[in-house]
């Protein structure tokens, strides 16, 4: 087998998930997936190490695992580490509404089969049963058709094949290295008035050493808003990963380039119980390092580039037991499942109009129970029309709770 | 309805790259074949032997160089004396216009404050009519208004000629509605009615509708060109040839007829198919919405997945000297290399030495065997190849045709159960050459014109 089958091979085993890495048996990242909203390699990484000292699963088992103290992200985001073969395992990321509590690691599944206990613990008491039972049983599904292939996963779980790809991925990493700037830029990045985030990227080579390091020394103690280390180092090498154009590249040779110091208790170094601010940490995090990018690119004879936040704005509505998210940014405004809210008469249009890249619609609550919307994101200069309830702005991000006969409107321009 | 002897039927597989046509007398169906016939030995039968067993003419074309108007003339020689009045086709024709915006020419007629409603909540996916020919109406609207809006409209584009209404009842009366219907009827427009109004994904049908008619039109209209405006012309549509339909059938006639195939042929749920144009997962599964280009649309289809890798992507470099599958758009036209008139390698071309054997692909890409084309394949291969800065990464055009095998497999496998799948369509011998013992293939046999032929004969129209 060649480079390109070894690495393809890889790539098809992750890309079955949104979000989702393969791991050697000594804990090095082979191959890495992120397609979903919160990046979460690092993070996976983390559940990896807790998961494999703490558990020992067997081929075969399925452990999940939703802390956001202990390398989760929140709630509704479900780590699940499975061991492919003695050698090799996957931990991917599924998001479902349908979990509001915290997991510890538990083994769901061993050997492929439930564990009824948990299963009658976890599953069973849920009003969402059988919506968790397909949730659960398809990423069992999905694990033993990855198993299926025994001979892919042979050649990817030895270790010689495995050292040839680290090999090659240096090489390839050196190449685009080679292609970017080198140098030292910095920023600093207000919170509040008085909290700080300070980001020092240094990108350098000093005889074939390659290095990359980003210091936040001097960023300030968490507050209301702050972060585990392990969100923010995901949406670092992403964006780093994205610089250097190896986004479908990301692998233990190219995390060994990089070096991090978050210091402790810090924004970007706490976790937070349910995790709710993770979005906007990553959102901040990934501009402000997408800003350093851009200076150092710059020439010297360019006017300097000034960091401004991307317009973006994410709400997610709950109607009845149902969730929707509504996406926005300056390319696209996307309500997911607004054709089955109309359809069901839970939401009834009172405009639904796109014209001139302006996106108005306003909607009276038909017959539910409750809808609760909550701001999520909130990025640059949304403009107070955002979302109109009963004409009046909704300004706090906290959820908000409406009832049947009430409307609201969302505006929205694109560039 | 059965046909008088010697009035022969045209069965038309009509794809999005090439053609397939067979021209037989109704009451002699030709033999079809029940073996698998390995690429290199399957022979066509001789004029003598064709005639006899009523075949009159059978041929695949490549179409960016053989346009359906002269496909359709050198059936129509082939017929000779015989009128063709009978015309069967399955179509992938409409794929073509899956990249694209739709609707130039087609006008909404909305409720004031319903501007392009449609997509208000999808805004990325492509659109399906001009934003600007847009009429709001609102309770006030008369005759005068809908004239001016006309004029206004036609100045913008002068070739309107489709209207879509989207007129809900309780937001419309049915005194503006009969005013609306009864103007833009006297002005000659085609009117397409949206069945529920308040429903966003019938809403994209409709407009879907009324966007393709003019692709429809086009097939149809060369068809009756050449065999006249009373040749019958009937599409597979879901599960069997029909004339009534909607334009959005034609999406899906394909489809449907090898997800049919499977079932009632082959006994068989689920196959991967390869041809010249698609590498799929076809599934007995069906789904009641359609995530099309232009958004979600309520139409129960087969699911139909593609493999990522298209037979017609381009081979090209990327910036650190690596090898790769573009991700750009299939390159339809000019087409492969093989075809003889491009200046890029695509994926197919990898696979020259397998083609070059297999007698689908001569017809098709008439000149593959000719010593001047094998030669500037070989160059641009080598300068693919020497162009490769990466030796860990170097690909010869054999590793390379390794590597989509071994990545087609790996897919496949995925999605089989009991580590063991069934394969057929033109190309299915591409899969098959380097068997595993981890994966056993089932090669069905498959021929776009045999299994045309049988399925008019099944629906008793012969």
């Amino acid at each position: 087998m060649n480079f390109h089958s070894l690495y393809h091979t890889s790539q098809l085993l992750v890309k079955t998930f949104e979000s989702a890495s393969l791991i050697t048996a000594d804990g090095k990242l082979l191959a890495s997936t992120d397609q979903g909203q919160l990046v979460s390699t690092t993070s996976r990484l983390v559940i990896f190490q807790i998961v494999k000292k703490y558990l020992q699963p067997n081929v075969g088992d399925l452990i999940i695992v939703n802390d956001p103290e202990n390398g989760g992200l929140d709630f509704r985001h479900i780590f699940i580490v499975t061991r492919l073969t003695n050698h090799l395992y996957m931990v991917f990321v599924k998001v479902t509404p349908f979990i509001d509590f915290k997991i510890p690691p538990t083994p769901l599944f061993e050997k492929g089969v439930r564990n009824k206990l948990i299963w009658s613990l976890l599953v069973e008491p849920n009003p969402h049963r059988d919506q968790l039972t397909e949730f659960f049983e398809r990423a069992l599904h999905q694990v033993k058709s990855i198993q299926n292939l025994k001979k892919e996963l042979s050649l990817l779980s030895d270790a010689k094949n495995q050292a040839f790809l680290f090999k090659v991925f240096q090489q390839i990493f050196e190449v685009k290295f080679n292609n970017q700037a080198l140098g030292f830029v910095e920023t600093i990045y207000k919170m509040t008035a008085s909290a700080q985030i300070k980001m020092k990227l240094s990108i350098d080579e000093k005889q074939n050493q390659r290095s990359i390091i980003l210091d936040f020394s001097q960023t300030s103690p968490a507050g209301e808003i702050s972060a585990a280390s392990h969100v923010v180092e995901s949406v670092l090498i992403y964006k780093l990963a994205a610089y250097y154009k190896m986004t479908s590249l990301i692998c233990q040779p190219f995390l060994d380039q990089i070096r991090m110091s978050l210091p402790p208790k810090s924004i970007v170094s706490k976790a937070t119980p349910k995790g709710t601010k993770n979005l906007y940490m990553q959102k901040i995090i990934g501009e402000n390092l997408n800003f350093l990018f851009e200076n150092l690119s710059l020439k010297s004879n360019k006017k300097k580039p000034v960091l401004e936040f991307p317009l973006e704005a994410k709400l997610t509505i709950t109607v009845d037991s149902d969730l929707y998210h509504v996406e926005a940014d300056s390319k696209k405004f996307h309500f997911h499942g607004l054709d089955r809210l109309i359809q069901s008469k839970k939401l009834i249009p009172l405009k639904l109009s796109y014209l001139d890249n302006k996106i108005h619609l306003k909607f009276k609550i038909g017959n539910v129970q409750k809808v609760v919307v909550e701001t999520t994101l909130k990025m640059g200069d949304v403009p107070d029309n955002f979302l109109l309830y009963k004409t009046q702005p909704v300004r706090k991000t906290e959820p908000v709770t409406w009832q049947e006969g009430d409307e609201f409107d969302l505006h929205w321009k694109l560039k | 309805m059965t046909q008088p002897a010697n009035v022969p039927s045209l069965a038309l597989y009509l794809g999005e790259s090439y053609a397939t046509a067979r021209l037989f007398d109704a009451n002699a169906t030709p033999e079809t074949k029940t073996k698998t016939t390995p690429a290199k030995t399957t022979k066509k039968p001789t004029a003598k032997k064709a005639a006899a067993k009523g075949l009159h003419f059978e041929k695949s074309v490549f179409l960016p160089q053989v346009s359906l108007k002269t496909f359709l003339n050198q059936i129509k020689t082939a017929a000779g004396e015989n009128e063709i009045k009978n015309i069967y086709v399955v179509t992938s024709y409409m794929d073509r216009l899956k990249p694209f915006r739709l609707g130039g020419s087609v006008v909404q007629v909305v409720p004031d404050g319903f501007e392009n409603s449609y997509s208000a909540g999808h805004t990325q996916y492509l659109s399906l009519a001009a934003p600007s020919l847009i009429v709001s109406i609102d309770e006030k609207t008369d005759e005068e208004f809908l004239k001016k809006e006309l004029l206004r409209l036609k100045k913008i584009n002068s070739e309107i000629n489709k209207v879509v209404f989207q007129l809900p009842e309780h937001l419309v009366s049915a005194e503006i509605r009969t005013l609306i219907k009864t103007f833009f009827t006297n002005e000659n427009f085609k009117i397409f009615e949206s069945s529920n109004p308040s429903d966003l994904e019938q809403i994209r049908l409709t407009l879907l509708n009324a966007g393709s008619e003019g692709t429809k039109e086009e097939i149809v209209s060369e068809i009756q060109e050449m065999f006249g405006e009373d040749a019958s012309i009937q599409f597979w549509i879901k599960d069997r040839f029909q004339k009534d339909f909607e334009n959005v059938d034609l999406y899906w006639s394909s489809s449907f007829f090898l997800k049919n195939y499977l079932l009632k042929n082959k006994k068989t749920d689920e196959a991967f198919y390869f041809d010249l144009e698609k590498w799929a997962h076809v599934s007995e599964k069906t789904s009641p919405v359609w995530i099309s280009p232009w958004g979600p649309i309520r139409y129960e289809h087969p699911i139909f997945e593609k493999f990522e890798v298209d037979p017609f992507s381009e081979l090209t470099l990327n910036s650190v000297g690596q090898l790769i599958v573009s991700e750009n758009n299939p390159q339809h036209e000019p087409g492969p290399f093989i075809a003889g008139r491009s200046m890029k390698a695509l994926v197919l071309d990898s696979f020259y030495d397998e083609l070059k054997e297999n007698p689908v692909a001569c017809e098709i890409f008439g000149q593959i065997n000719t010593p001047t084309l094998l030669q500037k394949l070989e160059n641009h291969f080598s300068i693919l190849e020497k162009g490769q800065t990466l030796e860990a990464t170097l690909l010869s055009r054999e590793e390379l045709k390794q590597w989509i095998r071994a990545k087609l497999l790996a897919w496949m496998h995925l999605r089989s159960v009991d580590n063991a799948c069934s394969i057929f369509g033109d190309l299915s011998f591409l899969v098959s050459a380097n068997p595993s013992p981890f994966f056993r293939l089932n090669t069905l046999d498959f021929k776009w014109a045999d299994a045309m032929t049988d399925a008019i004969k099944q629906q008793g129209a012969l």
